[in-house]
């Protein structure tokens, strides 16, 4: 596997307490790697350390493997080839669609590439096309939860990351959004996804961490993890 | 036309707190320093009206970009209160050093906008207030422009929604609020150009008086939007001019108090903003 983003050791601090307390992991190239764990556990702290919103307090980021990037702003890290679809969607509600959109590509100069992504990204989500001059904040959530996915998809990432693309949706619209991410991943975008929605995360993974209390507790294939039986137990809800 | 100067004021106030969260209380010493550096290309440099605009634009900008580096900068992390005294810290030290130099008292602006009458049916303008209600449109029209139209401008839009969110877009959300700064302090001195040219007059205290009327302005239309403050302002201006009419001038101060009031009670987050938590 030809990794595109190594962290070793990371650790992250609120004051004095630590969140994230010596995570290693990686993304292959094309891979989708998934970090589930439940609400607290350091998942959404992990991909803000590799967007450059928290500081580090020790270990490294290095994107590509080599180059390291902790200490960058987040607009020097999307510039680098990372975008992020922040937790709770995090879209401009006062802004429509099509600024929405736009701002995604903020980082970019090639009007003409641009408007190619632009148009491919209308063609996986068509409901944006009528919905373009609507205030991105009269969405319903699903549609919100596209136009985050779609924003990202904007800057013509080379790493995604994926802040919990269920939360709050209705099982039906998360297995709308999960096809999408598949559909995403299968043009060779490598994807670190975080969840807490294991059955549909599992489906999708080439690889997973399992984080607890900012630690990996476990690691593998959805294969592997899915003989777990505190996996099945805790994250599938299986009854032994 | 008297609202469309004070617009230019408050769409400054705004336009740094829909940005930035900060009230900039110094912003109205910014427009008086537009004024007097206005007044020094007329007489020092013998330049024409259109210099003086430019010229006081410009230092107002500066100015706008030094208070954001000196004053709201270092006392931002305090929260929003910080920069709220450090820039009324600002504004006292900007009227007093004007004051120093050119003296306390109102000091004349030669009529570079025309003394003249103009006549439109019953309606009776000065040169100057209807120059400069064309000037306020004009700069009106361009930021409106900038904000609603160009990449810069809706940057400035998303920084002041969500600026994590705009920085994890690309936007340099550190450089925006220089941006914003600068955009607002020159507007502000192009007002205070406008308004010593209206009253024919300069002085060090100026921004005491249309600074109260354009933060009540701000405040009505909402602080943060832009259109509010250019509405507010309007009705303001109107509500000024009504009062002098019906022989109420006296009480417009009053009168424009009550309406804050009122407004307040029934919306408090006033005509067009939105509840904003402070920290």
């Amino acid at each position: 596997m030809m990794s595109i983003l190594k962290i070793q050791d990371l650790q992250v601090k609120y004051g004095a307490n630590a969140a994230i307390k010596g995570v290693s992991l990686e993304v292959g190239k094309g891979e989708v790697r998934v970090i589930l764990g439940a609400n607290g556990a350091g998942k959404t702290t992990i991909l803000n350390a590799i967007m450059g919103v928290l500081k580090t307090a020790g270990g490294s980021i290095e994107f590509p493997p080599g180059k390291g990037i902790q200490g960058l702003p987040p607009h020097r890290i999307i510039r680098l080839g990372i975008a992020l679809c922040p937790e709770r969607r995090g879209i401009l509600a006062q802004m429509s669609v099509r600024e929405n959109l736009e701002m995604g590509a903020y980082c970019r100069s090639d009007r003409a590439q641009t408007k190619r992504t632009l148009s491919k990204v209308f063609d996986m989500f068509p409901l944006l096309v009528e919905r373009q001059e609507q205030l991105a904040g009269s969405l319903s959530g699903g549609e919100q939860q596209m136009l985050a996915i779609s924003r990202g998809l904007m800057a013509e990432p080379s790493l995604f990351l994926m802040d919990e693309p269920s939360l709050g949706l209705a099982p039906i619209i998360t297995a709308e959004i999960f096809g999408k991410i598949k559909q995403i991943s299968e043009t060779g975008l490598s994807i670190l996804l975080v969840e807490q929605n294991a059955k549909q995360a599992l489906k999708i993974a080439d690889w997973v961490y399992v984080l607890e209390t900012g630690v990996v507790k476990t690691e593998g294939t959805p294969a592997t993890l899915l003989q777990d039986e505190t996996i099945k137990k805790v994250y599938l809800g299986e009854r032994e | 036309m008297t609202g469309s100067v004070y617009a230019l004021v408050a769409v400054g106030f705004t336009l740094v707190f829909g940005t930035l969260k900060v009230v900039n209380m110094s912003h109205p010493e910014v427009c008086m320093v537009g004024a007097f550096t206005g007044l020094m290309v007329i007489v020092n440099l013998r330049g024409d009206f259109f210099v003086a605009l430019l010229g006081a634009m410009i230092v107002a900008a500066v100015l706008g970009v030094i208070i954001n580096f000196l004053a709201v900068r270092p006392t931002l992390k305090g929260g929003a209160h910080g920069p709220l005294l450090a820039t009324m810290g600002v504004s006292i030290i900007l009227q007093n050093v004007v004051a120093r130099i050119a003296g306390s008292n109102p000091v004349s602006l030669p009529s570079l906008l025309g003394r003249k009458a103009i006549h439109m049916g019953p309606f009776v303008f000065s040169a100057a207030s209807l120059i400069g209600l064309i000037v306020a449109i004009v700069l009106m029209g361009l930021l409106t422009y900038y904000i609603w139209r160009t990449k810069a401008g809706m940057a400035i839009r998303a920084t002041a929604e969500n600026p994590v969110i705009a920085e994890c877009l690309g936007v340099n959300t550190g450089v925006t609020f220089v941006v914003s700064f600068a955009v607002s302090s020159a507007l502000g001195g192009a007002a205070g150009l406008l308004i010593g040219g209206t009253y024919g007059f300069a002085w060090a205290f100026m921004g005491v008086r249309f600074g109260n009327i354009a933060m009540i302005s701000t405040i009505i239309g909402g602080l943060g939007s832009v259109p509010g403050a250019v509405v507010a302002s309007l009705g303001v201006g109107l509500i000024e001019t009504l009062a002098q009419a019906y022989g109420l001038g006296t009480y417009r101060e009053a009168i424009l108090y009550t309406v804050l009031i009122v407004i307040l009670v029934s919306r408090p987050a006033g005509l067009f903003g939105k509840t904003v938590t402070m920290e």
